[in-house]
């Protein structure tokens, strides 16, 4: 049926109403596309020229698939320039040279546009229309729009034709045309036999070079349909994806006008550029977007001093702020807005978020800060949550100060394919294994999980306080009836990362009791028949998860960074801005324009922020310094956390203690195991900090929310903290007011030796030192922490002797080390006694007793308060030296001694002398003999004041 | 059309990849480089070529930044600029004669003779290196304005030519495997370890025609030896897994160790799975030849200073479970992802480009990288 063009006889001319000519010049030539894929069959065609048009190749399209298509150009100017000839050059024939000769402009220019007229019936013209990328929109300035031109066949007949032309919008000057659509037009163009130099001119045409085969239409389609998987939410993207990626991105570029059309004009919604990236995703539907629920604050007040100055979760680990490691965490799960909900210090974490890299446009997550300054725990905050309604989907539910590298995506999705079965599950609780008394457990703080091994189910929970123990847990036995397979776990580090379903902020809101999200939510669940819902647990294994609960918990996980157990969030991953952290053989990172000095010596785990300067002589070991820390000559530092800015001066010691942001030590500072020393605390020179000393700049009586500048100028207690020092002993009032057992704050601190503790039941049952029985209590009967308290006593009052201290400096440090850990005058003596008649020589009893009381004894007197206490003191010396059997005399020479100094009155000798105790009932004899062996010195108290008031009455006769 | 803050947004989107994890691998990571940077000179307005070279460094070095030891997205900066810095000298020639033409057609009357000198000076001015230096967006900006555009041009040489590059890279695999019957010979026994794709292909391609075993060492602590010999099983070549410790046990029988590598230095050392060296070394002892399969991006002209600098240490999950309390305060657990082997260990590098010797590695580094931007 293809007549060859040049025998085709004039046509009748007489067009009805209902035909019209068509003029093809781009893929319409080729009979495949024209016929075949339009369905079009022309009533006749004719090979044409279009004078004054040349055919350009400037209308865009799908880049890389088909960076453009034909259209035309008319010819605007006579006189040709060469600007002018360079602009239809690279409309027409981009990618080939380009020449220009002055003398025959006509030369630089394409030959005349060739084409194929076809006589069409409108309707065929309508299906042109529609197929031809036109959009079929008038006041819409891409696409297609028809014009008439005059075209002249071989024979020079003329035909009036009407043709498609590129509306100027969709005009992209320089494409190349693929060469499938170039070898369409070739094809067409050998076919209706045009013109050789036209047929040369369309072969010279150099295609664009797609770069991937695998660029298909297909995957463009897809891609544009699921354009909001950006950036991805999943692991690794595929090869493909970042293709479809970055293809999709070009395609925004590509089509400038693409937010301005309609909608619905666009086949495939291809979304403004400013969608496509920003997780502002209108057009999906609301269960795409992963929120989450970061609570800043804890609710507690385990970093005090600290969190006067500073929100908690802004405290630096490892010289990042705690929120970061969660937001990250959360960026890797895949979040995309994360509501926060502060309560202390909302202004600092407003502008830490404004400035930080959460708040750039190319954030992966937006944060939306919610102030709730009158909740007091985590329910009031869900319920806070649900009365603004912040939240109509799943969301993920942690604190501020998670550290974890858990993949999210799998508890994720088994928690969405539970909710499509169960729609009573509420919650996945993630939870990491992890032995019971590992590091990275908050101590005193970890929980009984019984679980159906199968379905995962949570059925029941409990919490475990280390102090007092529970000894036995209470639980339904219909938990056995229903489940075959349930597991009884102790060994899960719960970090409290929650999925949590829409209705978990309005069960918090229906129960106004309940305040914590485990002992109360997940119990209150779990134990009541109504609302009936159900929770499971996400169990991780080999993934890092933890919660900085507690100074204990933030040494241990910032020793776990540094030994790189959280890969990848370890501090050569520079997660902030501006980080420049490297890795350096032994755990050591250190940032740019540190100052190291060739004698330093740095052990392992060891962290340095940029712009510090450490001095001669300085041993580091498992501490993180931040940035700007001056470190002096001979300093040694272990297991400590260096905040920025601070200032250590020559010849300090610094061991397990935290130093806030520009704190001070003045030369010759020992801080002991952990001490805290606040915000700008300045101590020193030459003074020894107990172990356990906080110190802060605000007055005892200070709340968070006054003024700090008030009280600065302030007495300081000079001998503790040394002549220059500033700063306050803060008691931890708290622990003591509330109902919950201290020594379960006490194990949340710093230095807490885990080695020391055994936990066993069985050491309930050991003794207790000096054979008197401190306490009926049966958990106080741990020896543990007796033991340890005496050992810090002996060690504290080594070091007095050995140093030469103070009487006063070591009674000062003696109490602080009673209050620190809430033991009695009564088990100072019992240790400081003994160690002081320790000290004494039996070789030459006499002169040493003698030196070693007036040098010590008024320690022991200034443990005595009263006359009870003189009594006490007194069993305790008898108790000693019955013990140590040594020579009887030191009894005498002791009480002697201290009778001379009145530290003992004579009343307290005599009570003590008369009383069942002292006479040994029940005791070795050894007892009874030493009391004997004062007889002769009682005797002589007794006569002595027999005589005094002889005197007194005879003065008064 | 240029929007500089989806640009911005895109950068920061592979940063944050890279530095999270999300896209790791050679492979991948060089992708997503090249099509980051063929974005970034697409859609960026710039004049001279000086401008469009800042701006490829400063995201190349933000990248690169992201993950220092992923060494591939330096070379792939690397070698974007090196394509870039080539077609402005090409067009400085050809600008030098624009030029020209141009100022003589303003100012002479007789155009057409000068037109006919200039070019013949055309063939001169490609040797010229002060042509070289002038570049011709720098020299024929004014020409853009003649165009009456607004400055939106494609640069197409520089776009085809990275578009090459990515077409390069994407046939990679199957040029290098092209290469097996060279390498591997009948009744051979082939040492490896890890689980390279390169490796895996290169023997898969070798096995469609010959019969030889190999032997995989399991590579611990990660075990991915495991993983490649099932794969190997799995299209039925003889296939044993050792354990790490045999290996030097066994190299005495073996004809020829096969080795893939995270990324080779500029003296030719590798950068590989660890306990690459160790085979390397056993290699070496009993003169058993050693050849590395790599894509050319994996060729990076950075030298290494400590051998510590583009390793990176793993968690220690994998030696020893954290689960382990006690142990975990106490020990300290080193767990590096990559060896350092050194040149005098390797005797032969397969790129997708052929077989090259160590010696020959400094002309590859000068054929895909200027000099200029060793420092990114």
């Amino acid at each position: 049926m293809v007549k060859d063009a040049h025998t085709v006889e004039c046509v009748n001319e007489a067009i009805d109403d209902n035909h019209l000519w068509y003029l093809a010049y781009g893929s319409n030539m080729n009979k495949k596309t024209f016929q075949g894929l339009r369905k079009i069959v022309p009533l006749q065609h004719k090979a044409v020229t279009v004078p004054e048009y040349w055919l350009s190749l400037d209308m865009m399209g799908s880049p890389y698939i088909e960076p453009c298509f034909a259209s035309i150009v008319k010819r605007t100017r006579q006189n040709i320039t060469e600007g002018y000839a360079r602009e239809i050059h690279l409309r027409c024939k981009a990618g080939t040279l380009f020449k220009w000769n002055p003398d025959n402009p006509e030369e630089s220019l394409p030959p005349t546009l060739h084409g194929v007229a076809y006589l069409i019936t409108k309707e065929q013209f309508k299906r042109i229309l529609m197929t031809e990328g036109g959009w079929g929109y008038d006041d819409f300035p891409a696409g297609y729009s028809v014009i008439d031109v005059e075209c002249k066949t071989c024979d020079a007949e003329k035909i009036v034709a009407k043709t498609l032309i590129a509306r100027p919008a969709s005009v992209k000057i320089g494409c190349q045309a693929s060469e499938r659509y170039l070898n369409l037009m070739r094809e067409g163009a050998k076919e209706f036999g045009f013109d050789p130099t036209y047929q040369k001119y369309l072969f010279d045409l150099q295609p664009y070079r797609p770069d991937t085969q695998s660029h298909g239409v297909k995957s463009v389609k897809q891609l544009l349909a699921q354009d909001g998987a950006l950036p991805s939410t999943k692991g690794v993207p595929l090869k493909e994806e970042i293709q479809e990626r970055a293809s999709l991105q070009n395609l925004i570029g590509w089509l400038p006008y693409a937010k301005k059309m309609p909608a619905e004009a666009i086949e495939n919604r291809v979304h403004s550029d400013n969608m496509a990236l920003k997780p502002s995703r209108k057009n999906l539907e609301p269960e795409t977007i992963l929120k989450a629920v970061v609570l800043a604050d804890s609710f507690n007040e385990r970093f005090r001093p600290l969190t006067f100055d500073k929100p908690r979760c802004l405290l630096p680990l490892c010289n990042t702020p705690l929120l970061e490691y969660t937001l990250e965490f959360l960026a890797v799960a895949g979040v995309q807005e994360v509501v926060l909900l502060c309560k202390n210090h909302p202004e600092q974490i407003k502008n830490y978020v404004r400035s930080s890299k959460w708040n750039r446009p190319y954030s992966p997550l937006k944060i939306i800060t919610i102030v709730t300054p009158t909740a007091l725990s985590v329910g009031d905050a869900l319920r806070e949550v649900d009365n603004r309604h912040l939240i109509s989907s799943d969301f993920i539910l942690v604190s501020g100060d998670v550290v974890s590298n858990v993949q999210l995506d799998k508890a994720l999705e088994l928690h969405r394919a539970r909710k499509a079965t169960d729609k009573d599950s509420i919650m996945t609780m993630v939870l990491k294994e992890a032995s019971p008394f590992h590091r990275t457990r908050a101590l005193g703080e970890s929980s009984i999980f019984v679980i159906d091994e199968k379905t995962s189910e949570c059925l029941y929970y409990d919490s475990l306080k280390l102090f007092p123990r529970k000894r036995r847990m209470v639980m339904s036995m219909e938990v056995f009836d229903k489940h075959s397979n349930v597991q009884i776990r102790n060994d899960l580090i719960d970090c409290q990362i929650d999925i949590c379903s829409v209705e978990v902020p309005a069960l918090f809101s229906d129960n106004y009791d309940w305040q914590e999200i485990r002992q109360d939510f997940v119990y209150g669940i779990l134990t009541t028949e109504f609302p009936k819902k159900t929770i499971y647990s996400h169990v991780v294994k080999d993934s890092y998860a933890a919660r900085v609960r507690s100074l204990q918990t933030y040494n241990a996980i910032s020793k776990d960074m540094l030994s790189r157990w959280t890969y990848p969030i370890v501090p050569d991953s520079n997660l902030q801005e501006g980080d420049s952290y490297k890795y350096l053989r032994g755990h050591i990172y250190k940032e740019q324009d540190v100052i190291l000095s060739r004698s330093c010596v740095l052990g392992e785990n060891v962290q340095i922020g940029s712009g510090s300067e450490i001095g001669e002589n300085v041993k580091i070991n498992n501490s993180v310094i931040g940035r700007r820390v001056q470190i002096g000559a001979n300093v040694t530092i272990e297991g400590s956390h260096i905040w920025d800015d601070v200032k250590i001066s020559a010849g300090c010691t610094i061991s397990n203690s935290i130093l806030a942001a520009g704190v001070q030590l003045e030369e010759n500072v020992a801080v002991q195991e952990d001490c805290l020393l606040s915000y700008y605390v300045v101590v020193g020179p030459d003074v020894t900090l107990p172990p356990h000393t906080k110190l802060t700049r605000h007055t005892e009586s200070m709340t968070a929310t006054q003024d700090k500048k008030e009280s600065l100028d302030h007495d300081y207690d000079q001998t503790l903290i040394g002549v220059n020092g500033k700063g306050n002993i803060w008691e931890d009032t708290e622990l003591f007011v509330d109902d919950q057992d201290f020594r379960n704050a006490q194990i949340a601190s710093l230095a807490y030796d885990l080695s020391t503790v055994t936990l066993t039941d069985s050491g309930s049952e050991a003794s207790v030192i000096s054979g008197s029985s401190i306490s009926d209590d049966d958990d106080y009967g741990d020896t543990n922490s007796t033991e340890n308290f005496s050992r810090e006593v002996e060690q504290t009052l080594d070091r007095a002797f050995n140093e030469n201290h103070s009487v006063e400096i070591a009674a000062l440090e003696l109490n602080t080390l009673r209050m620190a850990t809430n033991t009695t005058f009564h088990d100072l003596r019992t240790v400081v006694i003994p160690s002081i008649l320790d000290l004494v020589k039996i070789e030459k009893l006499n002169e040493s007793v003698k030196e070693v009381l007036n040098k010590w004894g008024p320690l022991i007197g200034k443990l005595i308060l009263s006359e009870a206490d003189q009594v006490d003191a007194l069993n305790v010396s008898q108790g000693h030296c019955a013990k140590k059997d040594c020579d009887p005399k030191l009894l005498f020479w002791t009480i002697r001694l201290l009778y001379e100094q009145d530290i003992i009155e004579e009343d307290a000798i005599l009570e003590w002398y008369n009383s069942e105790n002292a006479r040994g009932a029940g005791r070795p004899d050894i007892y009874g003999q030493l009391r004997d062996s004062l007889t002769p010195f009682v005797r002589w108290l007794q006569e002595a004041e027999e005589e005094t008031e002889d005197e007194a009455s005879g003065d008064e006769t | 059309m240029t929007n500089s803050r989806d640009l911005k947004a895109q950068t920061e989107s592979l940063v944050g990849r890279l530095r999270r994890r999300q896209v790791t691998g050679s492979f991948s990571v060089s992708l997503a480089t090249a099509f980051l940077l063929r974005s970034v000179i697409s859609t960026t307005r710039w004049t001279d070529v000086d401008t469009l070279i800042k701006l490829v460094k400063n995201v190349g070095r933000k990248l690169v930044q992201a993950q220092p030891s992923e060494l591939a997205v330096g070379n792939i900066v690397r070698h974007v600029l090196r394509v870039i810095r080539d077609a402005s000298n090409d067009e400085a020639t050809e600008a030098s004669f624009m030029e020209h033409a141009e100022d003589k057609n303003l100012f002479t009357s007789q155009s057409h003779s000068v037109f006919k000198q200039s070019t013949s000076l055309l063939d001169y001015s490609a040797k010229d290196s002060s042509a070289r230096s002038a570049g011709f967006y720098t020299s024929s900006s004014s020409m853009i304005n003649l165009l009456g555009d607004n400055g939106l041009r494609q640069p197409p040489n520089i776009i085809q030519e990275i578009n090459e590059m990515i077409n390069e890279l994407e046939n990679m695999y199957v040029n290098i495997w092209d290469q097996a019957m060279e390498h591997i010979h009948t009744n051979e026994i082939i040492m490896t370890l890890g689980s390279s794709k390169t490796v895996e292909g290169f023997l898969k391609a070798a096995a469609k025609k010959r019969k030889f075993s190999v032997v995989v060492a399991e590579t611990s602590p990660r075990y991915l030896g495991h993983d490649l010999a099932l794969s190997l099983c799995q299209v039925g070549i003889d296939t044993t897994v050792i354990s790490d410790s045999a290996i030097f046990a066994v190299m005495s029988r073996v004809n020829k160790v096969i080795l893939g590598t995270h990324a080779v230095l500029a003296n030719g050392g590798l950068i590989a799975i660890s306990g690459t060296r160790l085979m390397a070394a056993a290699a070496k002892h009993h003169s058993t030849p050693v050849v590395v399969c790599m894509g050319l991006y994996k060729l990076s002209p950075l030298f290494l200073y400590d051998e510590d600098s583009f390793n990176d240490l793993e968690s220690p999950e994998n030696v020893l479970s954290f689960d382990e309390g006690d142990l975990v305060d106490k020990a300290t657990i080193l767990n590096p992802y990559y060896d350092y082997v050194s040149p005098e260990l390797v005797d032969l590098y397969i790129t997708n480009t052929g077989g090259h010797p160590p010696s020959y590695l400094y002309r590859l580094i000068n054929e895909n990288y200027d000099p200029e931007d060793t420092v990114i």
